[in-house]
C-alpha cells in the first residue's frame, strides 16, 4: 500500500480495493487488538498509537500524499469516495479512532492547501467556537450583506488571542502539536488561517466527554499576546474556498464514522436476535424485534445512499448546502439506529459490556460536533438557492 | 432583563397590561400569574401534598444535586450511606406505610398513594436520575411485602427497617425478578407462558431451599433484604412465589455490579442463591402467589418509572435553560435568541405533558395495567427526546460531561428498558384492554 500513484493519478479499482482490504484487516486486528473491552475506559494514548501503526501502513499519509491514503486528495471524487470508505471501516471497529485519523487527515490537507510547512501533526479547528455564528459564516461564504449582528457573531465564532467566553471545543486524540484556524484579519474583514504550536494555546483536554472515548474534547483558546508560528500566504477568496471545502470534509468525515458505528451496531444487534431466545423463541422472530432491527437497517441504509451522494467537492455555498442538509438530517437518523439496536439488547444493550451504549453515544456526540443538527438548520435557512462563494 | 422578542411583562401590549384595562369579571376569567408551570402545577394539589413536593424538592436540591456528578463519575455507584441515611431520616425510606407505622400522612395514603410516589420520584431525579432511583428502589423492594396483606410480614420485616431509616440507619430491600435468561419472560403473560425456571425453590421440612441467579437488580449491593420470586422445583411459573431473602442468610451472595451507560449511582447488581434455606415465614404472600403478586408490583412501580423519566428529563431542560440564559453570544443571551425560545418551549411543553398523563394515571386508588404501561412508554420515551434536545441546545458544549444534559440523557435511556421494555409495555397496554377492545366488557 506504500507505494502510492502520485499526485496526478487517481488509483485503479484494484488499488482503492487493496487499500479498503488493508484497512480492513488493520481494523479488524491491530487495531482491535489495541482497543480494551467495551466496559473497560480507552485510554487516551489508543487513537495516537493507532495512527501511528496507521502512517506505517499508509492509511495516513506522513510525508508526500500518494492518493491511497485518508484525505489526500480531497478535491478527486476518487480520493473522496476512498476515505469515507477508510473512515466508516475503520468506525466499525473504533468511532473515536477513526475521528482522530480523519481529524489529522483533515489538519495534513488544511495545513498543504494552506501552504503551511511542518511534518508535525496538526489538527483543524474549522467549525468556529459557536455553531457557524448562527448562520452568519454562510451568509458571508455566500457573499450576502452582514448585519452589525453578523459581523459580531463572526467575530466571536472564530479564535482570536485574549478572547472571552467560552473556548472552542474541538474533538482529537492525543498526538498533535500544531493546530490550524480560519481567523478574521485585524480589521475584521478578510479570512486568514493561522497555524499555532500547541505550546502556544490554552488546550485543556477534557477525557470523559459522552462519546468518543479514546480521544478528548479539547478547550481551545488563544491567550493574549500569543502569536502564530505562520500565516497562510492566501487571498481572502483562497482562504474563504480552503473553508468552504474544510467544512464539506467535516461533515462528509462525520458522517462516514457514523456509518461505520452504525454499521457495527446493527449487526451486533443481528447477530444478537439469532442468539437470544426470549418467550421460548429466538427473539429475531418477535416482531417487535423484527420492527427495531427494519428500522436501524432502513436508517443506515438511507444514510449511506446520501453519504454516497456526496462525491465532490463543493465549489460554493449553493453546493455546501448539501452537505449540511444531508448532515442535519442524517445523523438522528443514525442516532435513532443506534438507540433501535441497542433496544433490541434490553437491559444488556445498557450495560457496558456489550458495546452497544458506547455506539450511542459515539453516535450522540458525532451529531454535536461540526455544527448540531439545530445549527445546521439556521445555516441552511441562512443562504438561498442563489448564493454562491465570496 | 426580559428575554428579547417576547412581550415583556411591564409592555402596555402584554397580557398582564391589556388585563389591568379590562373590567374585573373579565379579567378574572384569565389567569395571568408570573410563577413557574412547578409552581402553577403544585398549586393544584392538596395542601398536604404541596408542602410534600416542596420538601422533596428541597431535599433534591441540597442533598441529590451536589453529588449528582460525582456519584455519576464513580464506576460503581455513589457512597450511598450518607445520602440514604439522609433521605432515611427525611421519611422518603419509610413512605409505603401512613403515620405512625410509615411516613405518609393517612389521608395522603388512604387518598393519593400513586400521587405521591410520582412527585417524590420526579423531584428526586430532577437532582440526579441515579440518586433518584437509589433511594426509589427501597420502595420496589418493599411493596411486595406490603401488598402481602400479611400483618405478620409487615410487622417482622418493614416496620424494623423503617423505625431505623427513620433515625438516619439506612435499612433497604431490593426487587428480584429478572433472571440472566431475560427481565421480559417474567414481565408479561405472553413471556410467562414459555419461561423456564431459572430460580427455583425446593420445599423441604421447615421452609425451602432457593437456588438460581437474578441479575440487574436494583439497590442489590447494599439491600438488607431482597423480595427474590422463584418458581418451584418442577412447575413452571405459574408456582412462583416471592421469598423475603435476608442479607445475612448462608448462601446468598452477591455477584458482580454492572457497569451501565447511567443511573450509575445505583447499581445493578447479580444475586446468586446457593442452596439458600428460606424458613417458612419468610414466604411473601401465598405459594404459588408470586406471579400475581409481580404483576400487582409491575403496575403500581411503572408510574413511578414514568415519573424518574418526568425527573430526569426535567434536570436536562432546566441544566440547559440555565446555560441558555448563563451564556452570550453576539451581545445577547442564548435565551434571547428565537431558535432557542422555541426549544425551551418544546422542551417546557414536553415536560408538563409527561406530567399531565402521570398525574393523571396516579389519580386512582389502584392502578391499571393500561395506565402505568402508557405512562412508563410516554414519559420514557419523551424524556429521551427532551434530553436530546437539552444536549443540542448546548451545542459543542452539549457532549461535554460536566454540563448535566449529556448526563440526563444517559440517565433517561434507562427508562425505556427497565420494569418492562416500552415494547413489552406496549403489549401490556393491549393485553389490559383486549376485553374492552373485543366488545367483552359490560359498559
Amino acid at each position: 500500500m506504500d507505494e502510492g500513484t502520485g499526485n496526478g493519478e487517481a488509483p485503479s479499482a484494484n488499488e482503492a480495493a487493496l487499500v479498503l482490504q488493508t484497512v480492513a484487516e488493520f481494523s479488524r486486528r491491530s487495531l482491535a487488538s489495541l482497543l480494551p473491552p467495551p466496559e473497560k475506559s480507552i485510554l487516551l494514548d489508543v487513537a495516537f498509537r493507532a495512527a501511528r501503526e496507521a502512517a506505517e501502513l499508509g492509511i495516513l499519509s506522513t510525508e508526500e500524499p500518494t492518493g491511497l491514503g485518508l484525505w489526500d486528495f480531497p478535491e478527486r471524487p476518487d480520493s473522496f469516495h476512498l476515505s469515507k470508505r477508510i473512515l466508516s471501516l475503520l468506525a466499525e471497529t473504533s468511532a473515536a479512532v477513526s475521528w482522530h485519523f480523519h481529524s489529522l487527515a483533515l489538519g495534513r490537507w488544511a495545513c498543504r492547501e494552506a501552504g503551511l510547512a511542518g511534518e508535525e501533526a496538526a489538527i483543524a479547528a474549522v467549525e468556529g467556537r459557536c455553531g457557524f455564528a448562527r448562520g452568519a459564516l454562510f451568509r458571508w461564504l455566500s457573499g450576502q450583506a452582514l448585519s452589525e449582528g453578523d459581523r459580531a457573531l463572526l467575530q466571536e465564532n472564530f479564535l482570536s488571542p485574549g478572547q472571552g467566553g467560552a473556548p472552542a471545543v474541538v474533538q482529537a486524540g492525543t498526538g498533535w502539536g500544531r493546530a490550524l484556524f480560519p481567523a478574521l484579519s485585524r480589521d475584521g474583514l478578510r479570512l486568514e488561517w493561522h497555524l499555532y504550536r500547541r505550546e502556544k494555546l490554552s488546550a485543556e483536554p477534557v477525557g470523559d466527554s459522552h462519546g468518543l472515548e479514546g480521544t478528548a474534547s479539547w478547550l481551545l483558546s488563544i491567550p493574549a499576546r500569543s502569536e502564530p508560528e505562520e500565516r497562510a500566504h492566501l487571498s481572502g477568496g483562497e482562504a474563504a474556498r480552503l473553508l468552504l471545502h474544510a467544512l464539506a470534509i467535516q461533515a462528509a468525515g462525520l458522517l462516514a464514522v457514523g456509518v461505520g458505528s452504525t454499521r457495527a451496531a446493527l449487526r451486533s444487534a443481528r447477530r444478537y436476535s439469532t442468539e437470544r431466545r426470549q418467550g421460548g423463541s429466538l427473539i429475531g422472530e418477535l416482531p417487535a424485534v423484527q420492527q427495531l432491527l427494519g428500522e436501524a437497517a432502513a436508517n443506515l441504509e438511507a444514510v449511506e445512499t446520501l453519504l454516497e451522494s456526496l462525491s465532490v467537492i463543493p465549489k460554493d455555498v449553493r453546493e455546501l448546502r448539501r452537505f449540511f442538509a444531508i448532515r442535519a438530517v442524517a445523523h438522528p437518523l443514525l442516532c435513532q439506529a443506534a438507540t433501535s439496536a441497542l433496544q433490541v439488547f434490553g437491559g444488556y444493550g445498557y450495560m457496558r459490556d456489550y458495546g452497544m451504549e458506547k455506539i450511542l453515544r459515539d453516535n450522540q456526540h458525532l451529531k454535536l460536533l461540526g455544527g448540531t443538527p439545530a445549527e445546521i438548520r439556521l445555516c441552511l435557512g441562512a443562504v438561498g438557492e442563489e448564493s454562491h462563494v465570496a | 432583563m426580559w428575554l428579547e422578542g417576547l412581550g415583556a411583562p411591564d409592555h402596555p401590549l402584554s397580557l398582564p397590561k391589556s388585563l389591568e384595562r379590562l373590567p374585573r369579571p373579565i379579567r378574572d376569567a384569565v389567569q395571568y400569574d408570573p410563577v413557574s408551570l412547578w409552581e402553577h402545577d403544585t398549586r393544584l394539589l392538596s395542601p398536604a401534598l404541596q408542602k410534600y413536593r416542596r420538601q422533596v424538592r428541597h431535599f433534591a436540591r441540597t442533598v441529590l444535586a451536589p453529588r449528582a456528578l460525582p456519584s455519576d463519575s464513580n464506576e460503581h455507584g455513589a457512597d450511598t450511606q450518607e445520602i440514604l441515611a439522609a433521605a432515611g431520616r427525611e421519611g422518603l425510606l419509610s413512605d409505603l406505610l401512613p403515620k405512625p407505622f410509615g411516613s405518609l400522612p393517612p389521608w395522603v395514603f388512604a387518598r393519593a398513594f400513586q400521587l405521591v410516589h410520582s412527585i417524590k420520584m420526579e423531584e428526586l431525579c430532577a437532582g440526579c436520575g441515579g440518586l433518584g432511583l437509589l433511594i426509589g428502589a427501597h420502595a420496589l423492594g418493599t411493596i411486595p411485602l406490603v401488598l402481602s396483606g400479611s400483618l405478620s410480614t409487615i410487622r417482622r420485616f418493614v416496620l424494623p427497617a423503617y423505625r431505623e431509616n427513620f433515625e438516619g440507619r439506612p435499612r433497604v430491600f431490593a426487587y428480584g425478578i429478572t433472571e440472566p435468561s431475560g427481565g421480559s419472560d417474567v414481565e408479561d403473560s405472553h413471556g410467562g407462558a414459555s419461561y423456564r425456571p431459572f430460580t427455583t425453590a425446593r420445599k423441604v421440612p421447615g421452609g425451602w431451599r432457593l437456588r438460581g441467579r437474578k441479575v440487574f437488580i436494583s439497590g442489590g449491593d447494599i439491600a438488607l433484604g431482597v423480595c427474590a420470586f422463584a418458581a418451584i422445583e418442577g412447575e413452571g411459573l405459574e408456582s412462583w412465589t416471592c421469598f423475603y431473602v435476608e442479607r445475612q442468610m448462608e448462601g446468598f451472595e452477591r455477584g458482580r455490579s454492572e457497569l451501565k451507560m447511567g443511573q450509575r449511582a445505583s447499581s445493578a447488581t447479580e444475586l446468586i442463591f446457593d442452596d439458600v434455606f428460606i424458613p417458612d415465614g419468610n414466604v411473601v404472600g401465598k405459594v404459588r402467589g408470586g406471579w400475581g403478586l409481580n404483576r400487582t408490583v409491575l403496575n403500581y412501580s411503572r408510574i413511578p418509572v414514568g415519573a424518574i423519566a418526568l425527573g430526569i428529563a426535567r434536570g436536562a431542560m432546566e441544566a440547559a435553560t440555565g446555560f441558555s440564559l448563563k451564556h452570550r453570544l453576539g451581545g445577547k443571551r442564548l435565551a434571547d435568541y428565537q431558535d432557542v425560545q422555541l426549544s425551551l418551549a418544546q422542551m417546557m411543553m414536553e415536560t408538563q405533558a409527561m406530567r399531565a398523563l402521570l398525574w393523571q394515571s396516579a389519580s386512582g386508588i389502584a392502578p391499571t395495567q393500561a395506565r402505568s404501561s402508557m405512562a412508563k412508554v410516554f414519559c420514557s420515551d419523551t424524556a429521551v427526546a427532551v434530553c436530546e434536545r437539552a444536549m443540542e441546545l448546548l451545542g459543542n458544549h452539549g457532549f461535554l460531561r460536566g454540563n448535566l444534559a449529556e448526563k440526563g440523557y444517559r440517565d433517561a435511556r434507562l427508562t425505556q428498558i427497565y420494569e418492562g421494555t416500552n415494547q413489552i409495555n406496549r403489549l401490556s397496554i393491549l393485553e389490559d384492554q383486549m376485553e374492552a377492545l373485543l366488545g367483552n366488557s359490560k359498559e
